[in-house]
């Protein structure tokens, strides 16, 4: 080998040497604790997000369900007579809620549109839920 | 030249958190020499190399790491990036790679590489008559002056340096993480080497240096 090349090797050697550092003899351990606890922690968030969405689901199920059943109890109202009597608490409550209403805006919604705000609210809230569980999932 | 086995990457992405020390125990030492040239502090320089390493896990769980890519010139550049970031949030200034500032009114050209190493001569760090051709050569002192040399030559330099002799990686990736002409990258290397040859030359007898490293 000739001077050049036994000198380049020499300062390479020289410059690799000059440029090593060693991380502390803990260096692993720590890093190994910080994943493990972020690890942790997302299993966490995970456990929250889950029930955060069960709530959801529930408190909407409910909404809908009661959009449901109103839509059905006025429904059958306008048809018989005989379930009148059942009726009757249901359509008071309509009654003075217009009242109050027509008191506020000058006008009194129907039973309907009742039923229709309460669809919009479901509809929203199913949206808010897809949105949370598939959409915004996407983009994590 | 230093590389993650795919299948390991595979078995991390797949669950197997332990292993991910492997890549820790692997890349530590030769990682932190590269933040230690970028934040010069020790304990920056490991917090910035610790979040880097986080960063990896990450990517390697949610698939951010394409295993197409060459493993080592994507974890330094999680690392470069990192320890630039942690040098903006101590210094609240930006990291310059790029261009290196010269105020001195009688400036040579490759005078940067040594303008805080000359000063170190000057006050005998290295003893009173250390450094002198007359003397026999005590290569403990050689190798103080290249420590020395590389301890002081500027970031722009050093950061080059290390990515090419510690952590191993090409021309052509060392140009990629640091978005310099592949030009710029070789000449840095070359220059950092042709002035150590000359302080060493200047300083001790070059027919008992070269004996010495013919040994």
């Amino acid at each position: 080998m000739n001077d050049f090349n036994e000198i380049e090797k020499f300062l390479d050697s020289g410059i690799k040497e000059s440029l090593s550092v060693n991380t502390r003899d803990d260096f692993s351990d720590k890093v190994m604790l910080e994943i493990k606890m972020i690890q942790e922690f997302e299993r966490q968030d995970k456990k929250t997000g889950n029930l955060f969405n069960a709530m959801m689901a529930g408190v909407f199920t409910v909404i809908i369900m009661s959009g449901v059943i109103l839509a059905y109890l006025l429904g059958i109202s306008g048809g018989s007579e005989s379930s009148e009597s059942f009726l009757s608490p249901v359509n008071e409550f309509f009654d003075a809620l217009g009242y109050k209403l027509s008191g506020i805006f000058g006008f009194a919604p129907s039973g309907e549109v009742f039923m229709y705000i309460f669809l919009a609210a479901a509809a929203a809230g199913v949206y808010a839920l897809i949105d949370r569980l598939v959409i915004k999932r996407g983009y994590n | 030249m230093t590389e993650v086995k795919p299948e390991i990457l595979e078995r991390i992405r797949k669950g197997e958190t332990a292993l991910f020390r492997e890549i820790v125990d692997t890349y530590r030492n030769m990682a932190l020499s590269l933040t230690m040239k970028i934040l010069k502090n020790r304990e920056e320089a490991e917090d910035a190399l610790q979040e880097s390493f986080i960063k990896l896990f990450r990517a390697l769980v949610s698939n951010g790491f394409e295993s197409r890519a060459k493993f080592s010139t994507y974890f330094y550049t999680i690392v470069y990036n990192t320890a630039v970031d942690y040098y903006r949030k101590y210094y609240s200034r930006a990291f310059n790679v790029t261009s290196i500032e010269v105020h001195e009114a009688y400036y040579n050209d490759g005078d940067e590489l040594t303008r805080d190493f000359e000063p170190m001569i000057d006050r005998s760090v290295y003893g009173e008559d250390s450094l002198s051709t007359e003397k026999n050569l005590d290569i403990a002192e050689v190798q103080r002056i290249i420590r020395g040399y590389i301890n002081t030559i500027p970031q722009q330099y050093s950061v080059i340096l290390n990515m090419f002799f510690i952590n191993e990686l090409s021309h052509e990736e060392i140009s990629t993480i640091l978005k310099l002409p592949l030009g710029t990258v070789k000449n840095r290397i070359f220059r950092a080497k042709e002035k150590l040859k000359e302080i060493l030359f200047r300083e001790f007898n070059k027919e008992e240096l070269l004996e010495y490293i013919k040994v």
